[in-house]
């Protein structure tokens, strides 16, 4: 399931910060690089699906692989759902669609301030793959971070604050990004079929 | 028209005296090697390491190397490819060292595989001084045991990188024993003119006993840093960016000079001889007690491929 990139690249930096890191969006998205080629980062090509399905249509073969955009679960689930089901060789009926529990969301994202105070709090007690060496690594340090980072979830943020947070994020990944994606997405809509421009896809 | 000779790919492993061969050995001609510098950031072989899987092109590449190659192979020079990231970087747990094998061997079938290895305490604590002067910030024992998650994010350090029968076995599957040199650094410190006489053997070179004579094996091209100075480094690098702590907590205005300042002989100068020895010790102390005896099957299985004595190098076996 692929998803639009600028989305998903905001997304995927908030599950990042979740997940302990402590790089700000500008550091996320423009890592640090060495001649000496230490560590694997953040690479927007990541997000070029042409070249991951074209790969998985190599080994399985076009009639084995099923590529479906996640503005396709959003815009209409039971469609979505059927579809994997179909594909499967498990046509649905309608009492096993009916019955999905379409309104939960799993791992819902958190608000742009949050995300601003979690990465702070990462960077000084949060020791993780993403952040081997925190300032503090004693327990109480620990403790303390858990109480702040509580601390900023109980903590009211003015709607209109989180508001431009978030779209100050938002406008940060589209200027990166630009429509460096454009080739790709034209070359991944080909490959599946999907119309991913009326979908809001660069294309 | 006779075939060129083979390239002679040198694969590493890091902090075996990689610098030393490629500036003092492989670039004199007079032993019979034409170097393939790689200064330049875009140099294929950096790119051959850099490049995505699904971007890699084996002609593309062996098209790029091709004019490389050509002026040594022209004077009757074996050309030398020589990174030591080719082996896998040990921050990174060398979570890509078979790819490296792949693409090399899809660039040069015909290559003989030059590998360094080193006994791994020693190993170790040296991998360690150069990821805290490369930037690193964790202390000893959180480079040794970087936290992991079951989303298996980014690769760190494995002892299992150390773990060197794994990828001899590896190179002989792709080019044949025949084409693999394995050597120790423990041969390169002991018998430095035997070292470099057996890569040139193995090359099918003769060098002169006047050239190996005059090769400077007292220099030390990239000497690792003291215990103390990588003590004070790691803190001082929580305040420069790199690839190894890509947020710095902030980052003064200039960075270079306290990174300068950190690197300077005055901070080598505050450090007594007795107190450097002491960090020393307990460097290695410490890795000792960590690394145990992990390597010992490791390295019998690697004695027995190689027919290189260990035991007699110190290894634990």
């Amino acid at each position: 399931v692929i998803r639009e990139q600028r989305s998903i690249l905001l997304s995927m930096y908030k599950q990042y910060v979740r997940a302990g890191g402590p790089c700000s969006l500008a550091q996320f998205l423009d890592p640090a690089d060495s001649a000496a080629l230490r560590m694997p980062t953040f690479d927007f090509r990541f997000y070029e699906y042409d070249r991951l399905l074209r790969h998985y249509h190599k080994l399985f073969g076009r009639d084995s692989v099923l590529f479906l955009a996640f503005e396709q679960f959003v815009a209409d689930p039971q469609a979505f759902a059927s579809r994997i089901l179909e594909f499967a060789g498990r046509p649905p009926g309608p009492e096993v669609l009916g019955a999905l529990r379409f309104d939960v969301r799993k791992n819902a994202a958190e608000s742009a301030p949050m995300i601003s105070a979690r990465r702070r709090i990462n960077q000084f007690a949060r020791r993780s793959e993403l952040n081997p060496a925190p300032v503090f690594t004693s327990r109480r340090a620990k403790r303390l971070a858990k109480k702040a980072m509580q601390v900023a979830e109980r903590a009211p943020v003015p709607r209109r604050m989180a508001e431009r947070r978030e779209s100050s994020m938002r406008r940060l990944v589209a200027e990166v990004v630009g429509d460096r994606y454009a080739a790709s997405n034209r070359a991944t809509a080909e490959l599946t079929g999907i119309d991913l421009g009326g979908f809001g896809w660069m294309v | 028209m006779p075939e060129p000779p083979p390239v002679l790919v040198h694969v590493g492993y890091h902090k075996t005296g990689s610098s030393w061969l490629q500036k003092h050995f492989f670039s004199r001609p007079e032993t019979g090697f034409h170097y393939v510098d790689k200064a330049e950031d875009d140099h294929p072989v950096r790119q051959l390491v850099r490049v995505r899987p699904f971007e890699f092109d084996p002609h593309a590449f062996r098209a790029r190397f091709e004019p490389l190659l050509r002026p040594g192979q022209a004077d009757g020079l074996v050309p030398v490819v020589s990174f030591e990231r080719l082996a896998g970087h040990p921050c990174s747990g060398g979570y890509d060292s078979k790819e490296i094998a792949n693409r090399l061997a899809e660039v040069f079938p015909r290559a003989r595989i030059l590998v360094v290895i080193r006994e791994q305490h020693s190993m170790i604590v040296s991998a360690y001084k150069q990821y805290v002067d490369g930037g690193g910030t964790c202390s000893l024992r959180q480079f040794l045991e970087p936290p992991t998650s079951p989303t298996m994010r980014v690769p760190g350090f494995d002892f299992a990188h150390f773990e060197y029968d794994h990828l001899l076995r590896y190179y002989h599957d792709l080019f044949g024993p025949e084409s693999v040199l394995v050597l120790a650094f423990e041969q390169f410190v002991l018998e430095p003119a035997a070292f470099v006489t057996a890569i040139a053997r193995f090359a099918e070179r003769s060098v002169p006993a006047g050239v190996v004579d005059s090769l400077p094996f007292e220099t030390r091209q990239r000497p690792a840093l003291p215990a103390t100075i990588v003590s004070i480094r790691r803190r001082s690098n929580r305040f420069v960016r790199s690839d190894l702590n890509p947020a710095p907590l902030f980052e003064p205005g200039k960075p270079k000079r306290l990174e300068r300042f950190a690197k300077s002989r005055m901070v080598g100068a505050l450090v007594t001889e007795r107190r450097a020895a002491r960090s020393e010790a307990a460097l290695r102390r410490a890795v000792a007690e960590i690394v145990g005896a992990r390597y010992a099957e490791s390295n019998r299985a690697t004695a027995a491929l190689t027919g290189l004595d260990l035991r007699h190098y110190g290894w634990t076996i």
